[in-house]
């Protein structure tokens, strides 16, 4: 069945998902962006560009360069909106009968044409990543388009061939692809700031349908005003320091615009970065580097009147909506703007709850529309569903360290096994305690079973082993068996629905391990000190007692007394002191292991060739 | 043996061989499923081996990016040469430029090969251009200026070269 691809046909950039396996999967273009600029252009030579290679060119041919098409598309040629645009733009725009027309190269074109030329790029660069002909397409189209709007959109796409199965909205759009579409009754805010436009729609999602409640913006507020008051801001401490402005410096200016889009992504990961443009002019004193100091502070200074004009459009919707801040069930943001953390703190304040931001605010519309062509087509109907271990599986170790085996989120049916040993000599037997969580000590997981496997044969601590193999099938049952590899005895235990918690209950879990992270962390350090000490010691010990007349008797008395001494500290919760005591003692017991190894080749070296090998040397190399 | 006895032996064969139809068709559906999901798990193999070559790339490409800047500022640092420079400061100069072949070595080993030259035909999908000046005795769409050189690897573009075009 040919796939349907889903298009974000936005004002600034565009961006193509498909359904792929049951997922949405934004496709690259063939410069190997995720997003296409919406731009198109026509090269001296007459070749016709679109995306990235029309951006470029932008400067050198702005007149036969058309940008931000969408603000005309299906418009009147008495639009206020195409009489500013009129003003600003700076390729001209035409009347065309009631409508517009734009001009390139001397020749007339509508808006769907150039549109349509922009889909045809996504279009080919799709069939050419899926390696199949693409016909039918989802278009996404602002929620406050009108009836026009929305069919010249559809026109474009036809233009450009694709047959348009549905044009939907860009809210509704970017609420389907966090699968809110399932939450019956639910009044969802979705907030697009995007490069050049912001966006606000209230969602109403009943029984069948998602519908558009209100809508609010301001066509003229995004990404690009964000960048612009960073760039005057750099450009005007760069005039304060050097006397200098750089305004008027083309090759300077392209620099400074660079800088300021890095230091505006690194500063929302970041508290603080630098701008760093060294040699960036010169003057009779020699060259002047810009070199500053940006912080997050700074940038939040700088764009906090912009975001605050974002809440009137919000608070007009709502109204509009008939329904107060504290109604709102998800809020759900878009445009690349909102990765900004000011922007996602100021909405959070606003509304008294965290927005989702987890699908990427670049693709979250694009994808969306391709779940919308999943359901067309079918492809989400058909998929088995397999379940996933809600929290990691594991058994107690040494100490009450839980040991996982089945991390969280794994696909069952699965399997994993390891092999584990005993911590006492002449262990007979061996209890496997099987839990269920995500904390790091067993005492705060859930126990799901236990069971003794019996009838080790005798043995010195750490040489028994023992598989344990933890077996979940697609019902989530999970079986865990324990076999001693040297007897072959086995012991099994089947546990119904490990799987089978409730939400509540996982979120519960997830969250304990969360708030005791560092506590646990801390305890399973500790225990894995005194677990090393306590091998330490008892090797040290064994050595010593292999070793019998090889050693001097000062010799025996200095390991005697390291090991008095880890044992002193080994239970206490100074980590440092443990392990200078544990280094201490395998320093002077390596010293004695050497002594004895030498021992043993010069034995073994001063052998006839057909005696037997020295049996203390061998009993060494055994441990 | 009755007429009516008969039927219901015959009924009963017919029920029997229904059951074992709807059971065959239930394995061949199983087997089905299963042989899809071992394919699916292979082509998975696959798209993984892939992904794995193209991550090899895309984290090569980023490393370069991060370096690219610190290439094109020894590049703009030479741009301001001061004249008239002493042997002394020369022969440090010297050792500077050492560095930045280092470097420029370091992308090469990448794989990448620096691009663009004054006097090429500006070609968009090689080039970005940043601004256009009048330039006497020269045709427009014309490089005038380098502003930055444009960097490949293989046929792939890491970064266009950004440059002054002739108006």
């Amino acid at each position: 069945m040919p796939k349907i691809i889903g298009i974000d046909l936005g004002t600034t950039n565009s961006c193509v998902a498909i359904i792929e396996g049951g997922q949405p999967k934004v496709l690259e273009n063939k410069e190997g962006s995720r997003t296409t600029p919406s731009i198109v252009g026509i090269t001296k030579s007459g070749e016709r560009i679109v995306g990235l290679p029309a951006k470029r060119q932008a400067i050198t041919n702005p007149k036969n360069t058309l940008y931000s098409i969408k603000r005309l598309i299906g418009r009147r040629w008495d639009d206020s909106e195409v009489q500013r645009d009129k003003q600003v733009m700076p390729f001209e725009i035409l009347k065309h009968g009631d409508g517009v027309a734009v001009k390139m190269n001397d020749k007339e074109y509508t808006p769907e044409e150039i549109s349509a030329m922009i889909l045809q790029k996504i279009k080919a660069d799709a069939e050419e990543k899926l390696g199949e002909k693409i016909e039918e397409a989802i278009i996404t189209v602002p929620a406050y388009f009108d009836d026009a709007q929305r069919n010249a959109t559809k026109v474009a796409g036809e233009i450009a061939g694709l047959k348009v199965r549905r044009i939907i909205n860009e809210p509704t759009a970017a609420a389907l692809a966090y699968g809110f579409d399932k939450k019956k009754g639910q009044q969802i805010m979705v907030y697009d700031l995007g490069g050049g436009t912001f966006d606000v729609s209230v969602l109403d999602v009943s029984e069948d349908t998602v519908e558009v409640k209100a809508t609010n913006g301001d066509t003229h507020l995004g990404g690009d005003d964000f960048d612009r008051v960073i760039i005057d801001w750099i450009l005007s401490e760069f005039k304060k320091q050097e006397g200098i402005d750089l305004s008027k410096d083309a090759l300077a200016l392209q620099r400074i615009k660079d800088a300021a889009e890095r230091g505006k992504i690194e500063l929302s990961t970041a508290q603080q970065t630098e701008i760093n443009q060294p040699f960036i002019t010169s003057d009779a004193n020699g060259p002047k580097h810009l070199v500053l100091t940006f912080t997050r502070s700074k940038l939040e200074e700088l764009c906090g009147e912009l975001i605050r004009k974002t809440l009137g459009p919000v608070e007009s919707a709502l109204k509009d909506a008939k329904i107060g801040k504290g109604d709102i069930d998800e809020i759900v943001m878009v445009g690349g703007m909102t990765r900004m953390p000011l922007v996602q703190k100021t909405v959070e304040e606003f509304f008294g709850k965290k927005p989702n931001i987890s699908v990427n605010p670049d693709e979250v519309v694009a994808l969306g529309a391709a779940v919308q062509a999943g359901v067309l087509q079918g492809e989400v109907k058909d998929v088995l569903l397999l379940d996933v271990t809600p929290l990691s599986l594991g058994i107690e170790t040494l100490g009450g360290v839980m040991t996982k085996l089945i991390e969280r989120n794994t696909t069952v049916p699965t399997s994993k096994s390891q092999i584990f040993s005993t911590a006492a000599d002449s262990q007979s037997t061996v209890e496997i305690h099987v839990l269920q969580g995500e904390r790091e000590m067993a005492g705060g997981n859930k126990t799901l079973g236990r069971f003794i496997l019996s009838g080790l044969p005798m043995a010195p601590r750490g040489v028994p082993q023992v598989e344990v193999k933890f077996d979940i099938d697609a019902n989530g049952i999970l079986n865990v068996a324990a076999t001693d590899k040297a007897s072959g005895k086995s012991q099994t235990i089947t546990i119904q629905g490990s799987t089978g918690l409730s939400k509540d209950e996982i979120e519960k879990m997830k969250q304990d391990a969360q708030t005791h992270a560092e506590e646990d962390k801390k305890q399973k350090e500790k225990v894995e000190h005194q677990n090393l000490a306590e091998t330490m010691i008892y090797t040290a010990e064994k050595m010593l007692k292999d070793a019998g007349e090889k050693v001097t008797a000062d010799e025996k008395k200095e390991v005697e007394e390291k090991i008095e001494a880890l044992k002193k500290v080994k239970d206490g919760d100074d980590h440092e002191a443990i392990k200078k005591a544990a280094d201490e003692l395998s320093t002077v017991a390596q010293k004695v292991g050497a002594k004895m190894y030498q021992g043993g080749q010069e034995a073994g070296g001063g052998q006839k060739k057909d005696e037997p090998v020295d049996a203390e040397f061998k009993e060494k190399k055994e441990e | 043996m009755t007429n009516e006895k008969i039927k219901d032996d015959e009924e009963d064969q017919k029920d029997k061989e229904d059951q074992e139809g709807k059971d065959m068709q239930k394995c061949e559906e199983y087997l089905n499923g299963w042989k899809r999901a071992l394919a699916d798990y292979d082509n998975l193999k696959k798209d993984l081996m892939n992904e794995r070559v193209q991550m090899r790339n895309l984290a090569i490409e980023q490393m370069s990016l991060s370096i690219l800047p610190v290439l094109d500022n020894f590049d703009q640092a030479l741009r301001f040469k001061p004249d008239g420079l002493d042997e002394k400061t020369e022969k440090w100069l010297q050792g500077i430029l050492h560095v930045r072949t280092q470097l420029e070595n370091v992308m090469q080993d990448m794989g990448c090969k620096p691009f663009g030259k004054d006097g090429e035909q500006f070609d968009p999908l090689q080039h970005s251009a940043v601004d256009k000046r009048e330039s006497e005795g020269k045709e427009s769409g014309i490089i005038l200026e380098v502003h930055k050189r444009g960097w490949k690897r293989g046929e792939r573009l890491i970064r266009p070269a950004i440059v002054i075009v002739s108006k």
